[in-house]
């Protein structure tokens, strides 16, 4: 293999292991905000699929891409609305009504975009969004098309993902966020309304993950399938915990698994004899491996899943 | 009681607006549904066929939700369950008798089906690691299982790519009547008070429900906790083991892609539904089944997508939650 092709190689695989990092590390990011308010969201996966028909469908039609992340947004926080509503107003059983989130994600995303889309034979694509180049930057090899030479959407999934690791972070709410999470009793002793920064907290997080699915299927798949986000969800959630509960752990988390992601593509298309199943279930193997090898459930916030009732 | 009746109301009307948003006549809808099921014999049936693996799966899935045990695997199980019935069915000689072969094929399943269980039992209950995702994990991982075995270990050149070939005659269970409805719903329903007695009945309900309300209130009154956790785990494997064997022994006598129809994830809300009863979880299977074949025939005749009877279950289940915590308001 020559050198530029080498080359070419690396960097097309960093992109696809950084594009599968975006996703997971969005909606990571995002199930943080939430869980360190003390609210345990387990819908992300029919988050992110109602996310990815909703933006589907707004951009397809629109044809404007960032139309399309709204619609994943608007999405997602609909839903989140509901596990909010669920959650910190009614009080009932986390785990169950975030569950509750993926049979309605999964089937209002995939009755949106049938119902858009009745009798179309090929499936519908929308056209691809031109990179947005830093001259000179993106010149640089290997490096260069990886972070310099990305699609305008990609740039600001990142930029989402910092602006909400900071705000968590360093913001006077992103603070009481974690005190409702580690300590409402105290809040609420202030007067602040637990409640209240919970089911932002919950809001916060569904959009981003709404924003990821819009994200996977307007810039990264170009269609929508109903079998999109194969488990992205789920891993994002796994992420949070081996992550800590800390943003910028979480998106290097999330590298993780896109290069895990990455290497099982790459090996496929070499047409190794490798069985494919067994390659389609590293990233699935390695989330369990990974949890089953941290040790990081002390670092959970305090009250996490557990509805705060005044005693 | 009440509450209950409110919840069922309040959903079916939350479920007749969603049809109605979707631009059609929700009384249709409903017509046609009921149609489907009881008007036609092969909906009748289907509706049998399809209920028996909800009901085996989420009879496992209500004795651990009572432990406030997430194990949400059933689908990974399902599969392994039939991937272990398939090996016996097709790797013993043909010419087994049906009174050694069934036998072997399901306890294969339950073995299959409870070893699939065991690893995310184990790791909850020793290192504390969030059964959700990793049971979840594993439901992906056990559907590639049984697709490699098609593609390789079970093929047959003369078949389709995407089915292995028909099991023998030995090992079919056998069906009810002249109907697709096999002994596999016998089964289940003899399996219903086994698991009400290990529920309700002997101590290890007693301490399944101790750790459900309280874990380390449990651990001080002397409860084995881990153990507890791990053999909540292996029987509801076992169960959803016996799911994968029964339908692929009695209803597709084969093995093939798209074995399940999403049981595993259905019989979450089926169990859910059924507020975690092992008896309730009888009529919850059956109508959660009759409304997945219900919306084939809307689908077909009204040209709504069938998706969105997930939207609709999802519906009534939320409306459960919330009358519980009514009830609970009340009782406060």
């Amino acid at each position: 293999m020559s050198a530029d092709a080498f080359l070419q190689l690396a960097s097309g695989s960093l992109i696809y292991a950084t594009n599968f990092a975006l996703v997971v590390g969005l909606a990571a990011v995002g199930a943080c905000v939430t869980e360190r308010s003390g609210v345990l969201n387990l819908g992300h996966e029919g988050v992110m699929l109602l996310g990815a028909a909703a933006g589907f469908v707004a951009a397809y039609a629109s044809g404007n891409p960032w139309i399309g992340m709204a619609g994943g947004v608007a999405a997602g926080l609909a839903l989140g609305a509901l596990k909010a509503f669920w959650s910190v107003v009614l009080k009932t059983e986390q785990v169950i009504n975030g569950l509750l989130l993926v049979p309605i994600g999964f089937g209002l995303g995939n009755v949106l975009y049938n119902h858009q889309f009745a009798g179309a034979i090929d499936p519908p694509r929308v056209p691809s969004v031109p990179p947005l180049a830093i001259p000179g930057l993106e010149q640089i090899p290997l490096l260069g098309p990886v972070l310099f030479a990305r699609s305008p959407l990609a740039y600001a999934a990142l930029a989402v993902i910092a602006l909400v690791a900071w705000f968590l972070a360093r913001t006077r709410a992103g603070m009481t966020i974690r005190a409702a999470g580690d300590s409402p009793e105290t809040l609420d002793f202030n007067g602040l309304a637990v409640d209240a920064y919970r089911f932002g907290a919950v809001l916060v997080g569904t959009a981003l993950t709404g924003f990821a699915g819009a994200l996977l299927a307007v810039d990264q798949l170009h269609l929508f399938h109903p079998a999109m986000t194969a488990g992205r969800g789920w891993i994002a959630i796994a992420i949070v915990i081996v992550g800590g509960w800390s943003p910028w752990v979480c998106l290097a988390a999330a590298l993780f698994f896109g290069i895990t992601d990455m290497i099982q593509f790459q090996v496929q298309i070499q047409a190794s004899p490798v069985p494919y199943e067994l390659l389609l279930s590293l990233p699935y193997l390695a989330t369990v491996a990974v949890l089953a090898w941290w040790r990081s459930s002390s670092r959970a916030p305090a009250t996490l899943g557990e509805p705060y009732r005044r005693q | 009681m009440i509450g209950a009746l409110v919840a069922a109301l309040a959903g079916v009307l939350a479920a007749g607006a969603f049809i109605a948003a979707l631009g059609h006549d929700p009384l249709a809808a409903a017509r046609v549904m009921f149609e489907t099921v009881f008007r036609s014999r092969s909906g009748f049936i289907d509706t049998l066929v399809q209920a028996t693996p909800l009901l085996l799966i989420a009879l496992g899935y209500a004795l651990c939700f009572r432990a406030r045990v997430w194990s949400v695997g059933g689908e990974g199980q399902f599969h392994l369950g039939a991937c272990a019935a398939a090996l016996v069915a097709l790797g013993l000689p043909a010419a087994t008798p049906a009174a050694l072969g069934l036998p072997l094929a399901v306890l294969a399943a339950a073995a299959a089906g409870t070893a699939w269980a065991f690893v995310p039992g184990w790791l909850r209950a020793h290192r504390g690691v969030n059964e959700v995702v990793t049971t979840l994990m594993l439901n992906f991982v056990g559907i590639l299982v049984m697709s490699w075995l098609i593609r390789t270990v079970l093929r047959d050149p003369g078949i389709p790519l995407l089915q292995t070939q028909g099991f023998p005659e030995a090992f079919h269970l056998p069906a009810l009547g002249v109907t697709r409805v096999h002994a596999g719903v016998l089964l289940a329903l003899l399996l219903v008070p086994l698991v009400a007695y290990l529920a309700f009945g002997c101590s290890f309900g007693a301490r399944a429900r101790a750790l459900g309300a309280n874990p380390r209130a449990s651990r001080a009154a002397g409860i084995d906790v881990p153990r507890t956790i791990i053999a909540l785990f292996a029987v509801s494997g076992a169960l959803a083991g016996l799911a994968g064997a029964a339908h692929a022994l009695g209803a597709t006598h084969r093995l093939l892609v798209g074995l399940s129809n999403d049981f595993g994830y259905t019989a979450v809300l089926v169990a859910l539904l059924a507020r975690n009863h092992p008896v309730a979880v009888i009529p919850s299977a059956f109508f959660f089944s009759a409304l997945v074949v219900g919306a084939e025939g809307v689908q077909v005749e009204l040209r709504i997508p069938s998706d969105f009877v997930r939207v609709l279950m999802g519906i009534f289940v939320l409306f459960v939650l919330a009358a519980d915590a009514a009830a609970r308001r009340r009782a406060a």
